[in-house]
């Protein structure tokens, strides 16, 4: 009687646990192509909404970091777009970044990822943010995230009111990533 | 004594609410109904999980040995988290980097292992489906009163719509994760009050 009982107890955990592998696998692979497709989606969306007069883009790798080409439909260079990743408040901050072609000004920025507060943090992801990095000027000096009223130069983003963590962790991720293309040969 | 069909399903919509009477699985939803679009979305993907399981675990009742019934429901409900985790992924990027880590935690939360247990487990299959449903949506509606409340007064919208002019401003703590519990709590003493009248 209890050998029958153990008999079927290990029957039937390793029919579901079979079932359940075999169901998830096959819903695995229907849905990782998609998966992978709208990671790819998304940086590309980022890139042209970041600059709308290119047509076309090539990836180039150099010692191990790598970087978008931006084309105009001439085929002439016109942007450079890489992304770049660094702490948030709390989690991971993903954003991609597009410079112009002598690196003297940010043409425009996009955050791909973040998990910062809604409300505060998450401020990051709108519209008058990302207006701040247009035409920010590089001038081989770091950008600096100021608290004050106004910006006083070029290279100076005003830290978003009460998102200031944020804010400077967006400017930190750029200016490292930055440093690091350029020693790398872009 | 045994419920109608209809009662089956309503009592999880009111008389059992899974959040506001029951305060089963409080961790979701303390944690994701900063905003109404997350609550909402958190709320349909527990339904799912909690009527699919619920289908296959009535079926399996007499199937089961007892003895190893909470490890075989687990199996099942993580089958069906799995499955809306890659399915959210898949075809709704911006919700599942929102809900982050939560959507997999649809594992372990009790309201799903609790009424396989104390409901599936003993009715039929019908009737498991109707519980399922009812504490589904009852637990979708706690999510999105709750959230609601939130949204507004954290962010002056609903559904990222500006509801409230420019003249409001928000009180950020609603949004952060003390806003969760005083939202909570509030709706939660209103709910026993309307329900004691």
């Amino acid at each position: 009687m209890y050998n029958n009982l153990s008999f079927r107890m290990i029957f039937v955990m390793v029919l579901i646990t079979a079932v359940s592998g075999l169901v998830l696998s096959g819903v695995w692979s229907v849905s990782v192509e998609k998966i992978k497709k709208n990671e790819t989606i998304r940086v590309e969306e980022a890139l042209y909404s970041i600059n709308p007069q290119v047509k076309s883009f090539k990836v180039k790798v150099k010692n191990g970091e790598s970087i978008y080409e931006c084309y105009d439909k001439d085929k002439i260079l016109k942007a450079y777009f890489f992304l770049a990743e660094g702490n948030g408040f709390q989690a991971p901050i993903k954003v991609a970044l597009s410079v112009d072609i002598d690196w003297k000004n940010i043409t425009g920025i996009r955050v791909l990822e973040q998990s910062e507060t809604p409300g505060l943090g998450a401020k990051i992801t709108e519209d008058s943010f990302y207006d701040k990095f247009s035409s920010l000027t590089l001038l081989e000096k770091p950008v600096v995230c100021i608290k004050e009223k106004a910006e006083k130069t070029n290279s100076e983003i005003r830290a978003i009111t009460a998102a200031t963590i944020s804010s400077q962790a967006v400017v930190d991720l750029i200016n490292k990533k930055i440093k690091i293309l350029r020693k790398a040969g872009f | 004594m045994s419920n109608s069909p209809v009662q089956e399903f309503t009592k999880g919509i009111w008389k059992e609410n899974p959040v506001l009477i029951q305060l089963l699985g409080m961790c979701p939803v303390l944690a994701v109904t900063g905003t109404v679009v997350n609550g909402l979305a958190m709320g349909l993907a527990t339904s799912f999980v909690l009527i699919c399981s619920n289908i296959i675990i009535s079926l399996l009742r007499n199937f089961i040995p007892k003895q190893v019934r909470i490890a075989c429901y687990i199996v099942v409900i993580a089958t069906f988290v799995t499955m809306a985790d890659i399915f959210i992924k898949a075809n709704f990027m911006d919700i599942s980097k929102a809900l982050g880590p939560f959507i997999p935690l649809i594992v372990v939360n009790c309201l799903i292992l609790g009424r396989a247990e104390a409901f599936a487990s003993k009715h039929s299959c019908f009737k498991s489906i109707l519980d399922g449903l009812g504490m589904g949506a009852g637990f979708t509606l706690g999510l999105i009163l709750i959230s609601s409340v939130r949204e507004l007064l954290g962010n002056g919208s609903i559904l990222g719509m500006s509801i409230i002019g420019s003249w409001f401003k928000p009180w950020l703590i609603m949004v952060l994760p003390p806003g969760a519990f005083i939202a909570m709590g509030f709706i939660v003493a209103g709910m026993h009050v309307i329900k004691e009248k």
